[in-house]
């Protein structure tokens, strides 16, 4: 694992602004980043660590739906006596998922963020062609061994999968996924299945692949740092 | 290229140490390599085996993912924190009775996870200890002895 540096943030716009610099990354649960790190597919300059954020956390169940700040991790949310009842299959959905000291590290903003499990995306050593890593490269899994990935919205760029269950719930229930933005440009929302849309590009797993070199894209990586959830998450 | 460190102050089975580490050390490495704290395994380094268990907070995560620095300000608890003034936990002395090991390389990971998974009222049957305790792997197959192990010391907090 390259080295980086770490920064610990103090505020959510720290944070975001941290973030925002380049070769620099968000760190909560680790889950996913620290494992890419370890198999060198992220390789990050910066880590903000975010995870000791206060009221990121929360989870607010009401009549209108229910909220999930960014910073929920997948346990509690699992466990959440109003999510099990009025959300079944959200709760359903994270603790048949992964294992639990993974559920107790995992953020439920990093779940959504979290990138495929394909074999070759993870093995760069071993197979330098995959276009999520490197757009344009090519795909080592097409003509490899391809048990265990995606059957629909394939492209002939990609037949990674997606990795989780917990967006499939969310895109079931209508979610809307809130951003934190800069001061004054207002709360960003969109619809959780936008996310995640298998459009059959390079990367299904997430639009934002490029969103170091594209600035509108980049925008929805923050949603890391979003959240004090308010209108309703579900 | 010189290597940049930083200060990392960790509360590790009430005691506390300051070591200087590069950001990339987990909090497994540090345990390890540099307070001597062998009792956490290292198995997959990957996050799948779950032989890293510890508990930063009372909860069971895995070691290997978790930075040192992101450890900071939390309390950890290795196996070696379990036992009270050479008294075994309840889980470590139900794990030798109950025979639930073979090897014994997964066994901290197990008995960490085994007393968070006991402690979060997950161990009500053998089904869901079964799936509460999926995220230890042990790769001698003595399942059948930790699940007989963890009942046992459910039961014994229980009553």
């Amino acid at each position: 694992m390259r080295d980086f540096s770490y920064l610990r943030a103090t505020t959510p716009d720290a944070a975001r602004q941290a973030a925002a610099l380049p070769g620099a990354m968000l760190l909560a649960g680790g889950t996913t980043l620290i494992d890419l790190a370890k198999c060198g597919v992220a390789e990050p300059e910066t880590l903000v660590d975010i995870t000791h954020l206060k009221g990121l956390d929360r989870i607010e169940v009401d009549e209108r739906g229910a909220a999930i700040g960014a910073l929920a991790r997948m346990g509690h949310v699992a466990d959440h006596a109003d999510i099990k009842s009025r959300f079944p299959a959200v709760s359903e959905a994270l603790w048949q998922a992964a294992s639990a000291q993974i559920r107790n590290m995992a953020t439920i903003g990093g779940n959504l963020m979290q990138r495929t499990r394909c074999p070759y995306f993870r093995d760069p050593s071993n197979f330098s062609a995959c276009n999520k890593r490197q757009p344009g490269s090519g795909c080592s899994a097409i003509g490899g061994v391809t048990r265990g990935h995606a059957v629909l919205g394939t492209s002939e760029a990609c037949i990674a999968m997606y990795p989780g269950d917990l967006a499939t719930a969310l895109v079931a229930f209508d979610a809307i996924v809130h951003l934190r933005r800069a001061p004054g440009l207002g709360r960003r929302f969109f619809p959780a299945a936008r996310h995640h849309a298998g459009q059959g590009t390079r990367d299904r797993t997430r639009r934002d692949d490029h969103r170091h070199r594209d600035p509108r894209l980049r925008r929805r990586a923050e949603f890391h740092v979003s959240e004090n959830p308010r209108p309703a998450v579900l | 290229m010189t290597k940049t460190t930083i200060p990392v102050h960790l509360d590790i089975n009430g005691q506390r140490h300051t070591l200087q580490l590069e950001p990339r050390v987990t909090l497994l490495d540090a345990l390890r390599e540099r307070l001597g704290l062998t009792g956490t395994k290292k198995g997959c380094d990957h996050g799948q085996c779950g032989a890293c268990t510890v508990h930063v907070d009372g909860e069971r995560v895995l070691a290997c993912l978790t930075l040192a620095a992101q450890a900071q300000g939390r309390a950890v608890t290795t196996i070696e924190g379990l036992a009270r003034e050479g008294e075994l936990h309840p889980v470590q002395a139900a794990f030798l009775e109950q025979d639930a090991f073979q090897c014994g390389y997964c066994t901290p990971g197990q008995i960490m996870s085994a007393v968070a998974c006991i402690r979060e009222g997950h161990a009500g049957s053998d089904e869901e200890i079964r799936e509460y305790m999926a995220g230890n792997l042990c790769r001698c197959g003595a399942y059948p002895h930790v699940v007989a192990a963890v009942r046992q010391a459910a039961l014994e907090a229980a009553s």
